[in-house]
């Protein structure tokens, strides 16, 4: 029955889901995560007792299509106002560190 | 006249008569907050001179002959989580704490439009990640009932601000209790509204599936009010339902003669302290004298649908918050050489504990492997769920349980037990995951003289039943 257990499938590591979270945090931090976790999936585990053979999945509660807006010109909300709430600036653009570094690129 | 003392349906007459101008009433409700915001904190931010603009804006109309709605001159609050134009919308995190939105949430839009008068941004869990506004960044709020005691959460200051007379009426959010849940701990109204009603346009999105905003109010004909506002097709929200929405306070004196309700079963167990179960008992019987049926039904999937609303709301959350990388806004992190650096120190420095805990179980569920068994089954028993829902209100037109297990609890008590933590939403969540009007309202008080909670639910698009029973058994408790 061991096998069977659902946490098993992907081995709960906090560092790596922090990585790919992409949130920095040091090794303390992750372990103390990672007990955490681990007591959250043991409550969430009692899930696999429903018997959900042949259930279809449910999403969203609404039926829905893709919502499409007229293909008409409108005014965009002001480039100013946009980009006031950046920490970074260059004229009109949001300044960043390097995006592609020299080992990616070469 | 005491003004803070008023209803939202008060106020309004008074207002409406000229017996009290909006600027008293903005001026008893400022009053109010700087008496008592020391003991309570239920505010991030207190938009004073804003509001007496406002309120001047609205007695020059009325004194010009304009006809104004029933809620114009009425002062109220929003949580911290409804962007607003100019005015810091923080979240309650680091993350957003220099946060100035350009542009206002769909809601606060049509409250400003109606004539409302914004006091303030109200405290919350951050990001509305939490059931004891405990997890703010920048800090707690204590219940007005008793100081010592959470208000609940996350919308823990739109309750307190309501139960404190800081606020004629407030708007939260609620992803899986966070209305009910503080509503009941503090002893006022609180809705979550059918999924697609009411704009989620300009709030900030925790888990887009389950994500309401509601009204938290001392009445339920208040609710009714304030929800015939907010009630509305937005095309800028793509989950906005097209729907004919009535005037829901034309409702309040139907009464709920030959109405059926149904109690589940599973929801008087031994968890649900046993003063919580009599209250919900004891108006049961009120609806019975007053002409309802009330039955038993047993809906063990909707009971147990707390590991469903984890699953899903964490994998939601871990997709949502995506967002918040420290370049168009939102705290960067300094001296980053790397993009790949600078996102990960800031999202590592901007988010408290509880947020990088949710985002990073969201992040494993939806990761390989773990997606096709949890996030699938998850789904799955939502659809159950749902099911189960259907059934009953084929039969009956309410369902009613209590709000919360047990009365308020102490600050600090629940914060190092996570799961006896997310219990408190035991009662709540499965109205969420199935996208269907649920109102806490309060049905008496325990031994300790602290508020306990009960929950009318409805089938979608269902508020005017609820409104119909809430109203009638506030009549026969003689609150109104």
């Amino acid at each position: 029955m061991e096998d069977e257990n659902p946490i098993n499938i992907q081995p709960l590591d906090a560092k790596k889901i922090a990585e790919t979270a992409r949130i920095a945090m040091d090794d303390a931090e992750a372990q103390a995560i990672e007990d955490d976790l681990r007591q959250r999936l043991w409550f969430i585990d009692r899930i696999f007792d429903i018997e959900t053979a042949g259930v279809p999945d449910t999403e969203r509660v609404l039926p829905q299509s893709n919502v499409t807006r007229a293909d008409e010109p409108r005014v965009c909300p002001d480039r100013e106002r946009m980009l006031a709430n950046a920490a970074d600036r260059s004229g009109g653009c949001i300044r960043v560190p390097t995006v592609v570094s020299e080992e990616a690129g070469a | 006249m005491s003004i803070e003392k008023l209803t939202v349906a008060e106020l309004s007459k008074a207002l409406a008569e000229r017996k009290v101008s909006a600027r008293e009433a903005a001026e008893g409700y400022l009053r109010s907050i700087e008496r008592q915001e020391g003991d309570i904190g239920a505010y991030l931010l207190v938009t004073a001179e804003k509001a007496l603009e406002q309120a001047d804006d609205i007695d020059r109309r009325r004194a010009s002959g304009e006809q104004l709605g029933a809620l114009a001159g009425v002062p109220m609050a929003l949580k911290d989580n409804i962007c607003t134009e100019g005015i810091r919308t923080t979240c309650a995190s680091k993350m957003l704490e220099n946060f100035v939105p350009p542009y206002s949430a769909t809601v606060a839009k049509r409250l400003e439009q109606a004539g409302c008068v914004l006091l303030g941004k109200l405290n919350m869990d951050e990001f509305a990640m939490g059931s004891t506004t405990e997890n703010s960044a920048f800090r707690k709020t204590h219940n007005p009932i008793d100081i010592t005691r959470t208000p609940g959460g996350s919308s823990g200051g739109s309750a307190a601000s309501v139960a404190a007379r800081e606020a004629a009426f407030s708007l939260g959010t609620d992803t899986g209790g966070s209305i009910r849940q503080p509503a009941a701990f503090c002893g006022v109204v609180g809705l979550k509204p059918t999924y697609g009603s009411v704009s989620r346009s300009g709030v900030v999105a925790f888990a887009s599936s389950l994500d309401q905003v509601g009204p938290l109010t001392r009445t339920a004909l208040d609710s009714a009010m304030v929800m015939s506002v907010l009630s509305a097709h937005d095309p800028l929200d793509s989950t906005s339902a097209p729907h004919e929405y009535p005037d829901f306070a034309s409702f309040a004196k139907a009464g709920v003669k030959g109405m059926k309700i149904a109690i589940i079963r599973e929801f008087f167990d031994s968890f649900i302290a046993p003063e919580n179960q009599k209250s919900v008992l004891a108006a049961a019987d009120d609806f019975r004298r007053m002409g309802a049926v009330v039955e038993e039904v047993s809906a063990p999937t909707v009971a147990n649908a707390l590991p469903t609303y984890f699953i899903i709301s964490a994998a939601e959350a871990s997709s949502n918050l995506a967002r918040f990388d420290g370049i168009r806004y939102g705290h960067r992190a300094e001296g980053a050489g790397s993009i790949e650096e600078l996102y990960a120190r800031s999202r590592g420095e901007g988010f408290g504990a509880e947020v990088k805990r949710r985002l990073m179980l969201g992040t494993y569920i939806l990761g390989e492997g773990c997606r096709e068994t949890y996030y699938k089954q998850a789904l799955r028993v939502r659809t159950l769920i749902i099911r189960e829902f259907a059934s009953i209100f084929e039969k009956y037109d309410l369902i009613l349980t209590p709000t919360t297990p047990s009365a308020a609890h102490k600050l600090g008590d629940r914060n190092t037990d996570p799961d006896t933590m997310y219990l408190s939403d035991m009662c709540t969540v499965a109205a969420n995951l199935a996208g269907v009007p649920a109102l806490d309202l309060p049905c008496g008080t325990n031994s300790m003289g602290l508020p306990m909670g009960m929950q009318l639910i409805a089938p979608a698009f269902g508020e005017p039943t609820i409104y119909r029973a809430a109203c009638a058994f506030e009549r026969e408790r003689g609150r109104i």
